[in-house]
């Protein structure tokens, strides 16, 4: 137990600071700096600024130093949780960062909750007769819905249900309170239903196709218990699909922020890494690193604890029956 | 099911419309992005400046027209050698703690300003030769330069920091740069990060009284959200795309539909070549280049009409704009003829070239507007169609100021924001060629270069009218990019605003712009 | 039980229109005549006679009539035109992106399922380090040093979407490594790759390949938003996606802009879709009856 937990934070740390000193290497590599973007104002006005006046801007955020030195330090600071100013507000790095992520992260998380919660009864449905009607019908309708751009998706609702029906808020604040956060919710939900659905379907049909369900069916179990069992069998792909989708919660979806005028970390990342700004693009790596690795350690673990083929006595039985 | 589904929008309901209590003295306004600092000088987006408008009067503000009028200086005075100015303070000016505007603000100001450590790039360019700034008395400040420059009024359109408040931290981090202290008709109430900036009217305010009492800004990204505010009475003013302005010129009349205003900004879009370049050394075939783009029709037909035709390097908003120069027509088969004389000519695939040098570049594409992907498409077709071979980059902002910074790139697309006397050294002499200046063109004349070093310290109106006029001739002349058009700018502004002003700097960065805008429910200043 | 075969043929054929639809777009759509007279004057015209990239100002923004049957984009060319010839690039950079994707999640994964310990360990390193970089990091530092082009768009698409598939199949290989018909096959002596390929992809591939047809959408969105980056097809290319991210900016108004892009995008997902159920129903029945 010991080893395993050792051998799990040592390759945690080793992902951290491999994707961290990756991101560190192609932004430095990059064309094109903070100092003369700062330069330009923003935009397209005609003011000439010194190389000197560069040079001393440069040298304020030690932007003159070498890679490595930078990288090393901006590694020993993060360990004592410093993450530095942004570059872009002069701002702490953590403040940004703190203001940017619950907005996210609640959208993301309630979005992909929604999405299970329609999603996986209706994949299950689907699976229990494939290429039945309504196989065929929630799939047309969840291809269609995966088709449709979310920018689209969401101005639509935008436009009728806050527009035009007045039903939600045009915009989301701390006035408006949680109706201000359904639409976006359900448009992120939308774009991912067709995926958790056709996924739920694909391998609870497999589990159910599996020779283990014909044995079961033979045992005499019901259709309620056929298919827990199958969804049982299907832990594993479930477990690791949850790895591949929960990151998002903290990366989130910037077309959508910006459809529904909502500050989020989708939004900063993008202007950080457009701005070349390195302390807030590093800040956004490490949380979306620290969510991945934990992501993969609770999939690992839920594979492992909840696959019954994984605990010994129940396999030759199961595999018996099927020979 | 339809009765739940009916509920279920009963729920919504109760909590909508229910407002503020005085919707009357409220103005609710559109930022497009979320300003990143208020410290007026490190101030340089949009945003921040379309806030600061209302937080902060400058030493001298510019009017409607465009000329420098007082501020928070009653006078900036120079003098006879124009290198010491002379401030002398308005005797009211208060900050919004009750506090004077002191002389020693200014000094605080630029000394900050001027400190390496500031990260103030493009306003301390306008300080070229500082040597010191000291206070005279209590309302009075005196600046020194080393160099005389024809520009140098336009330096004092400056802002102030308070001494005491921005005392005592590093400026670039200091904790007011988020809470500044006003000077100005607002003041601000409260921020909600990344999406609402509140601003109260300051009490302490030493001019007019603005009529509405709150100015709420709301950061919105997106357009088409903006627009379907705007129109359900959620913001009160946007900037418009053609198509909006359009929808909205068919509403007009409607009762309580938002009315559109258009105006002149100094500003103009080009297509840049770089001179260096053995396809561009040539004027004719930059004249040609230009005679193949149909500028009135995409005026006509991008702009919706509301654009004019660029002749040179002043947009028809400066106030020494040269009417009488005939934008280069769209005629094809005239450039034709130019690339034929300039020695390209047609092989047998179609494609010009001289000897063995095809007229063939890239076209980098910075992220700008729509519309100038579609101009930039519209050009390589017609290109084509003369034998010209253009293909288009796309490049990520940073990546495109970079190489445009290194003198790389072949050509470009872009668009000019000026300042009101804007210094046409910076871009067209021939010293300021990358990586030093902003003459990314290449772009070299000896005339053109003796002109603009004589503009530097021409302090006759009339004499600097003249002098631009013949800058403004010869590059003209020598083309050394395609200036393409000059678009109006349009504005959805609510029915309910009234004294909506315009300037060639937009609505806001003039005195006193946004601050002089009355709901109509509100009946003239209060004092 | 032929029923299943049929459905899989059938999906095939419905998959197989938009490769086809890719190869005839310069035949289908072009305004060169397909049949001309002595004089140069139109006998026969191609179905759309529109070249993709002409230009027509002053018929900019028509709605679908009679000239233009799904009207015309900010420019003024033929949005049926564009969508046609936009297939070839679409579906081309999404096919091979996709593929990619799931060639290279297939083959870690299993690598890391069926290795286990270090290797394995190796790979999710590896994988995660992938998963948690942000992609746009990814395209600003690439697009410094690559040539815009297709090719290295599918390369940049595959490159950042493998890690689902190989976290679904190394999951399908572990459990399957220890199971009693694995072992039972590796003790009659089946060679490795035997028991990898007739043995654990089969059951370990399904979760993966369920996913395939989303992949695939998402490359071809996400090829137009490596264009506007300076990777991808440059412009005036008519790919799908950057129909549709062009269009954002027209919307609600020109709403013919979005359709057809959209439409097609959503078939090539459909049958997409229905290929991959067809194909998982048939190896299905087939292991019933087996069984």
């Amino acid at each position: 137990m010991l080893r395993f937990a050792l051998r799990r934070v040592a390759s945690a740390v080793l992902t951290l600071l491999g994707v961290l000193a990756l991101v560190f290497g192609l932004v430095t590599a990059a064309p094109g700096d903070a100092a003369a973007l700062a330069a330009r104002a923003g935009g397209n006005r005609a003011v000439a600024v010194s190389p000197e006046a560069l040079a001393a801007f440069r040298h304020l955020y030690g932007l003159d130093r070498p890679v490595a030195e930078r990288f090393l330090t901006w590694v020993w600071r993060a360990v004592r949780l410093d993450f530095g100013r942004s570059l872009v507000d002069g701002q702490p790095v953590t403040l940004r960062v703190a203001r940017a992520l619950p907005t996210t992260f609640a959208l993301n998380l309630a979005a992909l909750l929604l999405a299970c919660v329609i999603g996986v009864p209706l994949g299950v449905a689907a699976a229990r007769r494939p290429a039945g009607r309504l196989d065929r019908i929630s799939g047309f309708l969840c291809d269609a819905l995966f088709s449709t751009p979310s920018f689209v998706v969401g101005l639509v609702l935008l436009l009728v249900f806050s527009g035009w029906l007045r039903v939600t808020p045009l915009f989301a604040d701390a006035e408006t309170g949680l109706r201000g956060f359904l639409l976006p919710v359900v448009t992120l939900a939308l774009a991912s239903l067709a995926f958790v659905a056709r996924f739920v379907r694909v391998c609870v049909a497999t589990a159910l196709a599996d020779p283990a369900a014909l044995a079961g069916r033979a045992r005499g179990e019901g259709p309620s218990e056929e298919i827990r069992r199958a969804l049982r069998r299907s832990s594993a792909p479930f477990a690791a699909m949850g790895a591949a989708l929960v990151p998002s919660v903290v990366s989130g979806s910037i077309l959508v922020e910006r459809v529904f005028s909502l500050p989020g970390a989708g939004g900063l990342l993008a202007e950080a890494v457009f701005a070349r700004d390195l302390p807030t693009v590093l800040a956004l790596t490490l949380l979306s690193a620290v969510v991945v690795v934990a992501a993969s350690l609770a999939a690992d673990l839920v594979t492992a604890a909840l696959d019954p083929r994984t605990v010994r006595e129940d396999v030759p039985a199961a595999g018996g029956v099927a020979a | 099911m339809k009765k739940l589904a009916l509920l279920v929008l009963a729920l919504f309901l109760p909590a909508c419309g229910v407002r503020g209590k005085s919707q009357e003295s409220v103005v609710r306004r559109r930022l497009e992005g979320e300003p990143k600092t208020l410290n007026p000088i490190l101030a340089t987006m949009d945003p921040e400046q379309i806030v600061l408008a209302l937080l902060e009067r400058n030493l001298l503000d510019y009017d409607e027209k465009l000329n420098l009028v007082p501020g928070l200086a009653e006078e900036v005075s120079d003098s006879p050698d124009h290198l010491t100015y002379t401030i002398r303070l308005h005797k009211d000016a208060r900050w919004e703690d009750g506090t004077t505007v002191t002389s020693r603000d200014v000094v605080f100001t630029l000394t900050a300003l001027l400190d390496p450590k500031t990260p103030a790039l493009t306003r301390r360019a306008l300080f070229d030769g500082f040597v010191k700034a000291e206070a005279v008395d209590a309302r009075t400040a005196r600046v020194v330069f080393s160099t005389a420059a024809a520009g140098r009024r336009d330096a004092f359109n400056l802002p102030l920091l308070s001494a005491a408040a921005w005392a005592g931290a590093d400026v670039a981090t200091h904790p007011r740069n988020r809470n500044p202290l006003a000077n100005g008709p607002y003041r601000l109430g409260s921020w909600e990060a990344g999406r609402t900036l509140t601003l109260v009217r300051n009490t302490q305010y030493f001019g007019e009284k603005p009529a509405p009492e709150q100015v709420i800004f709301r950061v919105v990204p997106e357009t088409a959200p903006a627009f379907a505010a705007l129109q359900a009475g959620d913001l009160d003013e946007m900037r418009l795309i053609y198509a909006q302005k359009k929808e909205l010129d068919a509403k007009a009349g409607m009762a309580g539909a938002p009315r559109v205003v258009t105006f002149d900004e100094l500003a103009y879009s080009y297509l840049g070549w770089n001179n260096r370049l053995p396809v561009f050394a040539d004027r004719r075939v930059r004249r040609a280049l230009t005679m193949l783009v149909d500028r009135e029709s995409i005026g006509r037909n991008l702009y919706g009409g509301l654009a004019k035709l660029a002749n040179g390097p002043l947009p028809p908003a400066h106030w020494a704009w040269d009417a009488s120069l005939t934008p280069w027509p769209y005629d094809p088969k005239a450039a034709e003829v130019l690339l034929d004389e300039a020695g390209f000519r047609k092989g047998p695939d179609g494609m010009r070239r001289k000897g063995n040098l095809r007229l063939a570049f890239t076209l980098s594409l910075g992220m700008g507007s729509d519309v100038q992907r579609q101009i930039v498409e519209l050009a390589q077709q017609s290109f084509r169609k003369a034998g010209i071979e253009m293909a288009i980059q796309p490049l990520e902002w940073a990546a495109f100021a970079a190489k445009m910074d290194a003198g790389e790139l072949e050509a470009w697309a872009a668009a000019l924001n000026l300042d009101p006397n804007p210094d046409l050294a910076v871009s067209w002499h021939s010293a300021q060629v990358p990586p030093v200046g902003l003459n990314a063109a290449f772009y070299r004349n000896h005339e053109v270069d003796v002109l603009l070093e004589r503009l530097k310290t021409t302090f006759d109106r009339e004499e600097t009218r003249a002098l631009l006029a013949r800058v403004q001739l010869l590059i003209h002349d020598d083309e050394p990019v395609t200036f393409l058009n000059i678009p109006l700018t349009k504005w959805g502004v609510s029915s309910r605003l009234t004294n909506v002003r315009t300037s060639p700097y937009g609505l806001f960065l003039f005195w006193p712009g946004a601050a002089g805008w009355r709901t109509s429910t509100t009946t003239g200043p209060i004092s | 039980m032929t029923a299943p075969r049929a459905a899989l043929s059938r999906a095939a054929l419905a998959f197989a229109l938009f490769p086809l639809l890719a190869l005839l777009a310069p035949l289908v759509a072009r305004e060169k005549p397909w049949v001309s007279g002595r004089l140069g004057e139109t006998v026969l015209s191609a179905p759309v006679p529109f070249d993709p990239d002409a230009v027509d100002l002053d018929r900019r923004l028509a709605p679908p009539g009679r000239r233009h049957l799904f009207g015309t984009d900010e420019l003024g060319r033929d949005v049926l035109s564009r969508a046609l010839h936009g297939a070839r690039l679409s579906v081309a950079a999404g096919l091979l992106a996709s593929a990619l994707a799931l060639g290279l999640g297939a083959a870690l994964g299993t690598l890391a399922g069926w290795a286990g310990g270090r290797t394995d360990r190796a790979v999710l390193l590896f994988l995660q380090i992938v998963q948690a970089l942000p992609a746009l990091v990814l395209v600003i530092a690439g697009a410094a040093f690559l040539k815009p082009s297709f090719l290295v768009a599918a390369l940049l698409i595959a490159l950042t979407g493998w890690t689902d598939s190989a976290r679904l199949v190394r999951a399908g290989t572990q459990r399957l490594r220890n199971e009693a018909f694995v072992d039972a096959a590796r003790a009659s002596g089946a060679s490795t790759a035997r028991l990898l390929f007739v043995h654990v992809l089969p059951h370990a591939l399904p979760p993966a390949l369920a996913t395939l047809p989303y992949v695939l959408g998402s490359a071809v969105l996400t090829e137009a938003g490596l264009s506007f980056l300076g990777l991808g097809t440059p412009p005036p290319a008519a790919s799908w996606g950057r129909a549709l991210a062009e269009a954002r900016g027209l919307l609600p108004g020109a709403w013919w802009c979005v359709l057809p892009p959209a439409v097609a995008l959503f078939f090539l997902v459909w049958t997409a879709r229905r290929l991959g159920d067809a194909f998982l129903g048939r190896r299905g029945d087939v292991q019933s009856r087996l069984a």
